[in-house]
């Protein structure tokens, strides 16, 4: 039974491995671009980074759904690739053997998975890209041309783009932690337990309740408003528990849950380091409304660090690359 | 056996030998969607090809497992190779409208490959066509934690096993995979750290997803069953009727499986266990030949 469950757990493993093929893959280089790339005018200088093309996934199918596509995995390497924090790719040219686009329309972009999301770097180094492209005809050979651009997040370019919480796990169930540099973007971030989830769950929908309760109030002399009112009232403490039903689901025992106020859209991203700097691997982060969920799964040390690190102009730059001839699959 | 009595006997020996052959003649089966998934390292992907059922006596067929005897491409490649460990596959719920539906699962052929034939067959499983395909075993509540005694059982080498939460959970904590062990497979199959590091954290995940305590609506039952000869288990009350079950979970293979059905209120202490198992009566082969089939 032990063997079969073991087998059980790993297929399970090997199943949403083989949807994530950047994770299953062989490393097999087939292109590289010629170098580091010419600096961009609109942000930073850009990184020393070269991309290589790791791996490709051609889906073709004789039906409709899911559409036919072609996944291509990109490598970053080159001085500056392993300050890159984060990056993602955008395909600006792809053109396979026998002459046709492969930069997928823009109308069905939206249901391609991962084409716009930015990939963090891991331990094992920067972080690995997906492009999204169409699936080229059955008898296409090689990608002819790929030339795109790497938007890259690099933190270590300005200092300014993090900032340290220490004792982040003494701060749970705190009202908000007041860092100055935070306070400057008038950003608020509140660190919660499973607990204090909880209460935050009653807590909103009480208020809730009260507000759709002196809506009704005001409404209940019109005919026909009060059951409404009262539907409303349901609808929107419905609505809420859901959405606190999912946190609850999705936050596992280790993983860091902070509670968000940011008007300005600075935030970029967090990360974890131990208290001498050393990074503590988390599996990226979920965003639920104003909640995000950092994923970890062994427990955070007591004197974890917290690097909210936010989005500055020094900390962005580009980098244009192209490859020929890749090898389809 | 007296000249006369073999005479008597030859029309319904016809008959018995005719009706599988009747019913597979009752179901057609014809390509689908083919679905390839080309990976630039090979040993990843493949081809499937779907497979359409039609003809009156599929709104009968409550199960099915598809086997493919040879596939090639017009290029001559192989698309089967069978491997000695391979062992007839479980039977799967089937109804005309479950998508994806039945497929045979090939390798990769090359790109310059344009159409593929396939033989194959596949194992309906028609319960009507047998009254012992059905057991019920009553009262099951009252004897937790001991395999239930039936002479179809034992003949389908097949045992079940109702549980007392207790036991399920001591079952449950035996069985979860030890970190060492699954590192030992990754690395064992030349999985880097970063990769094991993730194959971890996906079964961490998967396992916090299966790991809802059993509550007092969950009827616990452990099977062993290293034919595959059990199609399903249901909870039906005392007069027959199944016991709505909100959802069900289970975990490892066909020589001890753990399932949890979650009903949605509590059993009454005369719930049923009704069991569903194939017989040779109950399974009709249909034969499977496609011809110049399109590659995506």
């Amino acid at each position: 039974m032990k063997e079969n469950f073991t087998r059980h757990a790993l297929l399970a493993a090997s199943l949403v491995a083989a949807c994530l093929p950047a994770f299953a893959q062989a490393k097999k280089t087939q292109a590289k671009s010629s170098g580091p790339s010419a600096s961009s005018p609109e942000s930073a200088a850009a990184p020393k980074i070269g991309v290589a093309v790791d791996s490709l996934l051609d889906r073709r199918t004789t039906g409709d759904f899911p559409s036919p596509s072609l996944t291509v995995n990109l490598k970053l390497d080159g001085e500056d690739a392993g300050k890159v924090a984060s990056a993602r790719p955008r395909a600006t040219r792809a053109v396979d053997d026998t002459g046709k686009s492969l930069i997928p329309d823009p109308a069905a972009k939206g249901t391609m998975m991962g084409s716009d999301s930015w990939q963090q770097a891991g331990e094992s180094g920067p972080p690995a890209l997906r492009l999204e492209l169409s699936s080229p005809p059955r008898k296409a050979k090689t990608l002819s041309s790929l030339e795109g651009v790497v938007e890259t997040y690099m933190p270590s370019r300005d200092p300014t783009s993090t900032v340290k919480v220490d004792g982040v796990l003494s701060k749970k169930d705190k009202p908000p932690f007041a860092a100055p540099a935070l306070a400057a973007q008038r950003i608020r971030i509140q660190v919660l337990s499973k607990d204090g989830l909880e209460k935050q769950k009653k807590a909103a929908e009480e208020k809730k309740k009260a507000e759709a309760a002196k809506k009704k109030q005001k409404a209940g002399k019109k005919e026909g408003m009060e059951g409404m009112a009262e539907a409303m009232v349901e609808g929107m403490a419905d609505a809420l528990g859901g959405m606190f039903e999912r946190l609850f689901m999705t936050a596992g025992e280790n993983d860091l849950i902070l509670k968000v106020d940011d008007p300005g859209k600075k935030l970029f991203g967090f990360d974890l380091a131990s208290r001498d700097g050393k990074p503590i691997t988390t599996y990226g982060t979920m965003e639920m409304e104003s909640y995000r969920i950092v994923r970890i799964f062994e427990p955070i040390p007591k004197d974890a660090v917290l690097l909210v690190r936010l989005k500055t102009p020094r900390s962005f730059a580009e980098a244009p690359f192209s490859l020929s001839n890749v090898k389809l699959p | 056996m007296p000249q006369p009595a073999r005479r008597a006997l030859a029309p319904w020996m016809l008959l018995f030998f005719s009706w599988p052959l009747a019913a597979a003649d009752e179901v057609r089966v014809a390509a689908g969607t083919v679905e390839e998934q080309r990976y630039t390292d090979a040993s990843f992907g493949g081809l499937t090809v779907e497979l359409q059922l039609t003809g009156d006596a599929v709104k009968d067929v409550k199960a099915l497992r598809t086997k493919v005897k040879s596939a090639r491409d017009d290029r001559g490649t192989n698309l089967y190779k069978p491997s000695k460990e391979d062992r007839a596959a479980d039977f799967q719920d089937f109804s005309p409208n479950t998508r994806p539906g039945p497929s045979f699962k090939l390798s990769t052929p090359p790109r310059d490959a344009s159409t593929i034939d396939v033989s194959g067959e596949v194992e309906l499983f028609i319960p009507s066509r047998d009254p012992d395909t059905k057991l019920t075993v009553e009262g099951f509540l009252n004897r937790l934690d001991k395999p239930v005694a039936s002479p179809a059982l034992k003949a389908a080498k097949a045992e079940i096993t109702p549980l007392s939460a207790a036991a399920y959970k001591a079952r449950q904590a035996g069985n979860k995979p030890k970190k060492e062990d699954i590192i030992a497979e990754g690395k064992k199959h030349g999985a880097s750290e970063e990769e094991i590091k993730q194959a971890l954290a996906m079964i961490e995940a998967f396992s916090s997803l299966g790991g809802e305590e059993p509550s007092e609506n969950s009827v616990l039952l452990e099977t062993k069953d290293p034919d595959g000869r059990i199609i399903s288990i249901d909870v039906v009350g005392a007069d027959g009727k199944d016991l709505h079950s909100g959802s069900r979970g289970s975990q490892g293979g066909r020589e001890t499986k753990l399932t949890k059905i979650d009903l949605s209120s509590k059993p009454p202490a005369d719930a049923a266990l009704l069991v569903t198992m194939r017989t040779n009566k109950s399974v009709v082969t249909v034969p499977v030949n496609l011809k110049g089939v399109s590659l995506p």
